[in-house]
């Protein structure tokens, strides 16, 4: 599956860009050129779907398919689709065009939390069924394991019940692929029977790549994510679906501030090249916080007033702006206490 | 008042019918406000010494240890057994969390921290406003230049801070440490009225062997023997990860049946707490790791060790070797040698420390002023790829002869070049001891006396008797070892009866056949 990725990724770009940006659109990283490109060559289903993937094992894969002759590449990296290339994307495309599901620019924000709120959800669950209580979660992430506290309180009726719709749904939703996907699947699951295997061991188990064993498992979840949007009758899954709102899209106008932020303009600069007030990019910024975090928000905040934000909000059991501010020294803005929310509500925070 | 012993207590939080060797004079000890220094072999129990107080709730319990992953392990697992109370402040947690931990310190009974944290006065200030009761130093022998690699200069600042927290009741812990480790750490916690308690180290449940081998490959053909031969749950040690990979994978092959794994620094976070919990749960028989693997690992049925190279010295390799037989059962340490090694052996040595060329170079720039010191640790750490280690060492050494003093860079009383040759002494010197302690490690491997004795006579002067074999040179026969066979299962079944059966549908199906 990885090879057919890049093969189609090579082929759509034609040496138009190099090797890097295709290894920017998978780790969706560089954001709005990646984002304008991956648009550009209709490569958007790809967008961020391999974060994790480390830079050393791109280049080793991309130089071993170099090798097999499926691509070529010149001195300014710049990589093209070989014709033997062409003939193994045609047969990797009948293989699996029918399984695939990926939808990057779609999912990519949704589909890390919601394999982990499912991950760990399963442990608890078969943990809890048989009475245990003492084990080391698998997902260490602080927010994930609130939501999942959460969801499980909300639905603390029996684990034979949930046990049974979590099945229900999961046969369903691997019935749909071929076994070897379902059995990679099913075996990366800890419950209270056996711990989950890592990409090595799967690659070693089923003779995949490691690369594939990931891109299986991760193809079944924004399938799942498309089921769940799409209005699907899970009877479960549903539940640990991440919540909406932390992972809206930007308004266009949102967008086009956030292109120039990262090509280095002010705020007031971009006020002034847009014709906008300041208060509408400051909005955009606010916006901008609830999705992103990678700007730099020094710029707007210092962290003694990070600090002294974060810690009002704490305390103060109101989420009115005004009472806020009114605790607060005058000195710090509305337009921080936005920030600071938008920032906090992220979960992890982005200030450092 | 409740009228619970702290054997009911023991039971209650741990699980344990009754306490090893140790333990319980050491609790007892403390819980009367009595200073403790204890000696306790790896796998004892250590941290129940001062866990089971915390729970207890005699008074808060603070932890210093310099071992971050052992330390995040020990908090999920109390936080697994219901003890939330529990928290730890080091390099690795979140900025936020260590802000929501520091902000409720006061909730705590039991918070373990880093020795750099004690250096931030943010963290000491609010300690200082907790009555603390107990004081308790892990890894102990860090404090002494002679404890081996783990020597850590903020553990000398130890005792500045215990006394600013108003000098609560102190217990050092460590497993292994040498008369002269001994004297260093009474001396620097000034502990010479504390109560000693030193257990022996030796492990009278384990027989040593040493294989010499003529041929490298010679080596791959002992551990497949040893894996065909032996059906125990079993850890081999490598000094390099390429080295662990690749053994682990042509045991693999060789062995279809069997499930084994590699375990080192170079994988990521995920898929080592994986393998970690798979060896726990009795999915894995064989580990084929680094010195990375091990710490915090709390399995109980380890039988085989084998050390595919040697460590780099005697202390570390004791410490490898008691992650085995923690119930007393019978098992077995197995070195590999090859004349080789050695030179293996000298190289990771050296790396250990940070070249003398690059401590030349930063002295300069600070000499001349040409590096603020706040952008010296990120340059320096850039430049040896990251080793924490070496910038500390950096640090400790600027500080002892008197050119940074409180963040503050002070060049005028001492010349450039005194300063250099200072500093390249001390790395000499250092060099020289890790030698020495590798020398020794080779002695052992290289003596024709009793091995057992021979390891353990720097430390003791004295062993028990042992349970089983005691070693190669005494009465140690291979067809004598016959422990009995405990194979993980490996499942055939298709994934949708897998599915079924872990997610506890097996009798559902038949009460619905729709």
């Amino acid at each position: 599956m990885f090879t057919y990725i890049i093969l189609e990724c090579v082929k759509q770009l034609n040496g138009q860009r190099t090797m890097y940006n295709i290894y920017h659109l998978l780790t969706a990283k560089k954001s709005i050129q990646t984002v304008q490109d991956s648009n550009l060559f209709g490569l958007t289903r790809y967008y961020g779907i391999y974060k994790s993937l480390p830079r050393e094992e791109y280049n080793q894969f991309v130089n071993d398919l170099a090798k097999e002759q499926l691509i070529k590449n010149d001195e300014n990296q710049h990589l093209f689709i070989t014709s033997h290339g062409e003939n193994m994307l045609i047969e990797l495309h009948g293989k699996l065009a029918p399984y695939f599901a990926f939808d990057g620019m779609r999912f990519y924000e949704v589909s890390y939390p919601f394999s982990k709120h499912l991950i760990l959800f399963i442990q608890i669950i078969t943990h809890i069924h048989v009475k245990k209580t003492n084990f080391i979660p698998i997902i260490e992430d602080r927010s994930i394991q609130q939501f999942v506290k959460k969801v499980w309180s909300v639905h603390k009726n029996n684990s034979t019940t949930l046990l049974t719709l979590i099945y229900r749904d999961l046969d369903k939703v691997l019935q749909f692929f071929p076994d070897v996907y379902s059995a990679l699947f099913v075996d990366q699951l800890t419950t209270s029977k056996q711990i989950g295997l890592s990409k090595y061991q799967l690659s070693t188990k089923y003779n995949i790549n490691p690369h594939d064993c990931y891109l299986f498992f991760m193809n079944t979840i924004h399938y799942i994510c498309f089921k769940i949007e799409d209005g699907e009758a899970f009877q479960f899954l549903a539940n640990l679906y991440p919540n909406q709102a932390k992972y809206r899209i930007l308004s266009d106008s949102a967008r086009k501030t956030l292109y120039y932020l990262n090509e280095g303009f002010v705020l007031e600069k971009i006020a002034a090249k847009r014709h906008l007030k300041e208060n509408t990019i400051k909005d955009h910024i606010v916006e901008i916080a609830y999705i992103n975090k990678t700007l730099e928000w020094k710029r707007y905040i210092t962290k003694q007033e990070y600090d002294i934000i974060t810690e009002k909000i704490n305390t103060l059991s109101t989420k009115k702006l005004k009472d806020i501010k009114e605790q607060l020294p005058e000195s710090i803005s509305y337009f921080q206490i936005k920030l600071v929310m938008a920032l906090e509500q992220n979960g992890e925070t982005a200030y450092d | 008042m409740t009228n619970y012993s702290i054997e009911d207590s023991l039971y209650f939080y741990f699980g344990y019918k009754s306490f090893r060797k140790g333990q319980r004079e050491i609790i007892e000890a403390v819980l009367n406000d009595k200073n403790v220094f204890a000696i306790l072999p790896t796998g004892s129990g250590k941290s129940i010494c001062y866990q089971l107080p915390a729970i207890m709730n005699s008074g808060m319990v603070i932890v210093i240890s310099p071992l971050l992953s052992l330390m995040t392990d020990q908090v999920k697992q109390l936080r697994a057994t219901g003890f939330k109370k529990v928290a730890a402040l080091n390099s690795m947690i979140s900025w936020k969390e260590k802000e929501n931990t520091i902000k409720n310190l006061d909730s705590y009974q039991l918070i373990y921290l880093s020795p750099e944290m004690l250096q931030s006065e943010r963290i000491l200030q609010s300690l200082s406003q907790l009555s603390i009761h107990l004081f308790v130093i892990d890894e102990a022998h860090c404090i002494s230049q002679w404890g081996g690699h783990e020597f850590r200069p903020d553990y000398l600042r130890i005792k500045k801070a215990h006394i600013r927290l108003n000098s609560p009741t102190i217990l050092a812990l460590t497993a292994t440490a040498t008369p002269d480790v001994q004297k260093d750490i009474v001396t620097a916690l000034q502990l010479h009225d504390a109560k000693k308690i030193i257990y022996p180290m030796d492990k009278p449940n384990i027989s040593f062997v040493v294989e010499h081998v003529e041929h490298m490959e010679e080596k791959q053909h002992k551990v497949i023997d040893l894996v065909q031969n032996y059906h125990v749950p079993t850890l081999i040690y490598f000094s390099s990860r390429d080295e662990a990979t690749k053994i682990a994978i042509s045991l693999q092959s060789k062995f279809p049946k069997r499930n084994i794994a590699y375990y080192h620094g170079g994988l990521d976070k995920q898929d080592r707490l994986l393998i970690q919990q798979q060896f726990m749960n009795h999915q894995l028989d064989v580990i084929c790791c680094t010195n990375a693997f091990g710490m915090g690992i709390n399995k109980k049925d380890i039988q085989l060790i084998i050390h595919y190279h040697i460590p780099s010295q005697i202390e570390s390799f004791i410490q490898e070797i008691g992650r085995a037989g923690r119930e007393g059962q019978e098992c077995v340490s197995v070195t590999l040698y090859h004349d080789r090694d050695t030179f293996i052996s000298l190289r990771l040595l050296e790396t250990e420390l940070p070249q003398s060329s690059l401590i030349e170079y930063y002295l300069k720039l600070i000499y001349e002023n040409k590096i603020p010191i706040e952008q010296l640790k990120e340059d320096f750490m850039v430049q040896t790829n990251g080793i924490e280690a070496h910038w500390r060492f950096f640090r400790y050494q600027l500080e002892k002869i008197g050119i940074l003093r409180q963040n503050l860079i002070v060049t005028d009383t001492l010349r450039f070049t005194e300063a250099l040759s200072t500093i390249q002494t001390t790395i000499k010197k250092r060099i020289a001891y890790k030698q020495r302690k590798r020398q020794e490690m080779l002695q052992w491997v290289f003596t024709k006396n009793c091995r057992r004795f021979e390891l353990f006579k720097h430390f003791q002067d004295s062993f028990q008797t042992p349970d089983y074999m005691c070693c190669d040179h005494c009465d140690f026969e291979w067809n004598k070892w016959s422990p009995p066979s405990q194979l993980t299962v490996k499942s055939k079944q298709n994934w949708q009866a897998v599915l079924k059966d872990i997610l506890y549908q097996g009798d559902i199906e038949k009460n619905e056949t729709s």
